[in-house]
């Protein structure tokens, strides 16, 4: 007990204590902003190619593609249950050109099925028009105020509606980029920051007054108000994420929203069905009311009605990527919307590939779209390459299915249509060893498929699972990231030589006191303990700084960011350079609690040679002379 | 005065190696404490008077014979009890419950008050899960004598606050705090004035006479000593016969 006693005292009152918590302190919170990051970019980009790709992808090296795909999918759906859904997809290479705009650019063109597509990745979540506007509405709705009683229920219910659907007017008007750019950097968080800054404030002017006063109840009443302000804040920032949100309509409040929300149906092609009173218990039930289910390539009526005859109305319609070209983006990351997307043309070329991989340049196939909508994954490669259109078109713009024309009996001229690849989404894909295994069973079906056709003219089929495909780039930034942890803890190790080094200068000050301790009847592993504790509240106070700073920088990196940018115009993070437009801004509570855990056992074993050093002190020696 | 050896010191050796030299600070010294006896030990600078009271006090060891000439009456003795053949934590709990040491330059602990330093060796006494429990009885205790002290308007000072006086009957209360069989003092009055040095023997004779309390004392100054039941003069690390 008196260990812990003297622990305490020589905390409050040695200066010196402050240097190996602060050295403690910054150490962690670089592991945990580095770690966070670094972990945050191998997740994203992990994350972002498993929505492109899906769980499994069929292929052969060729731009030719291969037939007999649809015949394979059901092949497949039949032999190996585990199978929730499948796309084909086609890739072709060519032009686009945006007469409205005066600009071409080079893309890839990827034949799809919408419906299919989203069942197997995230593709519908990556649209703006058909998802993410109104999604950012729903965002409104869902994180407004926290009412309480009826009253306040039914305001919140109506403001949020309106708050939500003044966003989804927004989206029509040319300030739409000000109010909802599909990026925008979010603001710096003035209630975050002035929730933090009175707790570490009082904190800090306590923990002067307890040094200055040496007053152990001033010491007491910091780490109290540090651990009731922090478990307030906690709960101020977490509680309306994590508790339920009721919003009842009330008929008033079912009345006003329902206008907005034909308008919102007539634009946005929502089907919603607002039952007077209806109750949303979730934000998923919101958004399955109101985000359109299955995205489309067609031209919306509205949209159609601004050509100047039904005629030049595209019969299809194509997707983009964000980047192509049609939004210029800025440093902070901002797509510029405010050319207003009108469902305007799109003159695509595709140049054919021949079935023996050749470029089939004389028969170069243009074909006119209407752009609905334009997709962001994240991925820059394919964000600035890619344009999605019906699969069927493309496939007959490449050569890759005969003309309708053409009867299967034509021997002659008919040939089955081929893709480029199968996207497999499978029922449960979080093994990621029961996903190879499943990945080599169906290598297997697709071998034993086509064992029984001919496939001479084309490339064996190569089945491989979404981490396999990006491997290399994968295995990469995973390398990266270890490299990056074990240089900091290399750099780490100065913590423990720092606390060593002013603990031996800490137990050479208090030899004497050692020696009074012995002579009162302290025992050596007494002595020991002391110095030990002593290290492990110094571990103990700097890794909760730490992790407190560390995770307070890390979310709120971006607003950080957009604050240096606000103040100083300077952009650290180019995000018209960078893969992801946001700096991750998420952190691994695990891997945060194992670097406490590891901050703790650095304080100890940076003490414990000078502890041992202080338990073996000649306590004669020490008490012999002033 | 009771006659049984509170503790005994019989032919007890003590050298120090300072690089290739050997100094034999006591060579062979035969000393003993009754219970209730205030005995005065004399001796000029460096005749070995510190080192005999911490090797009584069990804060030092003294040197182990070469084997084969070891006698086994020889050695440090409490209650006729070897010190050598106790235990290390039994040796801790001797320094804590049954001897008080009184160091010549007061040695308190600059981190602590008045109170916390008197309070400390009962803290160290007290088991770990047991020192909440104990807490509350031990303060008093402590407040006790340190009114008893004329200190109980001087609590919450810390030692650098203090007067030389004050802080040695500071010291002398953290002492007397698990009121020990006896009472080490080395050279108690060697750091002050006069009149403070003359306060303090007041309170060691005034602790000898009213509480029975056996005290060791070690001075050079013949003044001190007289006050004592029994004189012992050190010389050049023997007992000198009179």
């Amino acid at each position: 007990m008196y260990q812990i006693f003297l622990t305490l005292r020589y905390l409050t009152r040695k200066k010196i204590v402050i240097f190996p918590i602060l050295v403690v302190w910054l150490c962690l919170m670089m592991m945990i902003i580095v770690t966070s990051i670094m972990g945050g970019f191998v997740d994203r980009v992990r994350q972002t190619n498993r929505e492109l790709l899906g769980d499994i992808v069929i292929s052969n090296p060729t731009a030719a593609g291969w037939p007999y795909y649809e015949e394979l999918q059901d092949y497949l759906k039949k032999n190996v249950p585990e199978i929730e859904a499948s796309t084909p997809v086609v890739h072709a290479y060519g032009l686009m050109n945006l007469p409205n705009r005066g600009a071409n650019a080079p893309v890839q063109i990827v034949g799809i099925d919408p419906v299919g597509r989203s069942k197997v990745s995230k593709f519908r979540e990556n649209l703006f028009q058909q998802y993410k506007s109104p999604m950012n509405a729903v965002d409104d709705f869902v994180s407004f105020g926290l009412p309480k009683t009826s009253e306040e229920l039914q305001k919140a219910a109506t403001d949020a509606f309106e708050h939500a659907n003044q966003a989804i007017d927004a989206a029509e008007e040319p300030y739409l980029k000000a109010r909802m750019g599909l990026v925008e950097s979010p603001p710096l968080n003035a209630k975050s920051l002035f929730a933090i800054v009175p707790v570490v404030l009082f904190t800090g002017l306590l923990l002067l007054g307890a040094q200055k006063k040496r007053s152990f109840k001033l010491l007491v009443s910091a780490i109290v108000i540090l651990v009731v302000g922090g478990t307030t804040i906690t709960l101020i920032y977490f509680w309306p994420r994590i508790r339920p949100h009721d919003f009842r309509f009330t008929e008033d409040a079912y009345q006003q929203a329902k206008v907005n929300v034909d308008r919102a149906n007539r634009t946005y092609r929502f089907s919603i069905d607002l039952a007077p009173h209806q109750k949303w218990n979730s934000r998923q039930e919101l958004v399955d009311a109101l985000v359109p289910r299955q995205p489309t390539f067609t031209v919306p009526p509205e949209a159609a009605a601004r050509y100047d005859t039904p005629a030049a109305v595209p019969k299809n319609g194509c997707i983009v990527g964000v980047q192509v070209g049609l939004f210029p983006r800025d440093r902070r990351g901002n797509f510029d919307r405010t050319h207003r997307f009108d469902f305007e043309k799109a003159i695509i070329t595709v140049v054919p590939v021949t079935s023996k991989g050749g470029l089939n340049l004389g028969s170069a196939q243009s074909e006119v779209f209407a752009l609905v909508d334009d997709s962001y994954t994240g991925v820059y490669d394919v964000d600035s390459t890619y344009v999605y259109a019906p699969l069927e078109v493309v496939q007959s713009m490449a050569f890759m299915r005969p003309d309708p024309s053409i009867s299967p009996d034509d021997k002659q001229n008919w040939f089955p249509p081929r893709c480029n690849e199968v996207l497999i989404k499978l029922k449960n894909s979080n093994d990621p060893a029961g996903l190879e295994a499943l990945s080599n069973r169906i290598q297997n079906t697709v071998d034993e498929f086509f064992e029984k056709r001919t496939l001479e003219r084309f490339a064996p089929l190569q089945v491989e699972t979404w981490n396999q495909r990006q491997a290399k780039y994968l295995n990469a930034v995973e390398n990266e990231k270890v490299m990056q942890i074990f240089i900091l803890s290399l750099m780490s190790l100065v913590v423990l030589v720092v606390i060593y080094l002013i603990f031996h200068m800490i137990v050479r000050d208090k030899t004497r006191d050692i020696g009074i301790i012995k002579a009162i009847g302290g025992s050596e592993l007494g002595i020991c303990t002391i110095f030990l504790f002593y290290g492990l509240v110094i571990g103990a106070v700097g890794g909760a700084l730490g992790v407190i700073s560390g995770v307070a920088f890390v979310t709120h990196t971006n607003q950080i960011h957009e604050a240096i940018f606000q103040l100083t115009g300077i952009t650290i993070w180019d995000r018209s350079v960078y893969l992801f437009d946001r700096i991750p801004d998420t952190y691994n509570a695990f891997e945060v609690a194992r670097y406490y855990a590891v901050s703790m056992l650095a304080g100890v074993l940076g003490a414990l040679i000078p502890a041992m050093f202080a338990a073996r002190l000649d306590a004669a020696k020490a008490v012999r002379y002033e | 005065m009771n006659n049984t050896p509170l503790i005994q010191l019989r032919n007890v050796h003590r050298t120090y190696k300072i690089g290739p030299d050997e100094i034999h600070v006591l060579k062979g010294v035969n000393i003993a404490v009754r219970e209730g006896e205030f005995v005065a030990i004399m001796g000029a600078s460096g005749s070995g008077k510190s080192t005999l009271l911490h090797v009584a006090g069990a804060l030092e060891d003294p040197d182990y014979p070469p084997a084969g000439t070891a006698r086994p009456d020889d050695g440090v003795f409490f209650r006729d009890q070897a010190l050598h053949r106790m235990s290390l934590f039994a040796r801790h709990d001797l320094r804590n419950r049954h001897f008080g040491f009184v160091f010549q330059f007061y040695h308190l602990l600059p981190e602590l008050n008045v109170l916390e330093n008197v309070i400390l060796p009962a803290m160290v006494a007290a088991p770990f899960f047991m020192a909440f429990l104990r807490a509350r009885p031990r303060k008093k205790e402590a407040l006790e004598l340190l009114e008893a002290f004329g200190l109980s308007h001087r609590l919450t000072h810390r030692p650098n606050q203090l007067s030389g006086g004050e802080r040695q009957r500071v010291a002398i209360a953290r002492a007397l705090i698990n009121s020990p069989d006896l009472l080490l003092a080395d050279e108690p009055t060697g750091n002050l004035d006069a009149k403070t040095g003359q306060s303090i023997l007041d309170v060691l004779i005034n602790l000898h006479k009213t509480r029975g309390q056996s005290i060791l004392l070690v001075t050079h100054d013949p003044h001190v000593a007289a006050l004592a039941d029994r004189i012992v003069h050190l010389e050049d690390g023997r007992i000198k016969t009179p």
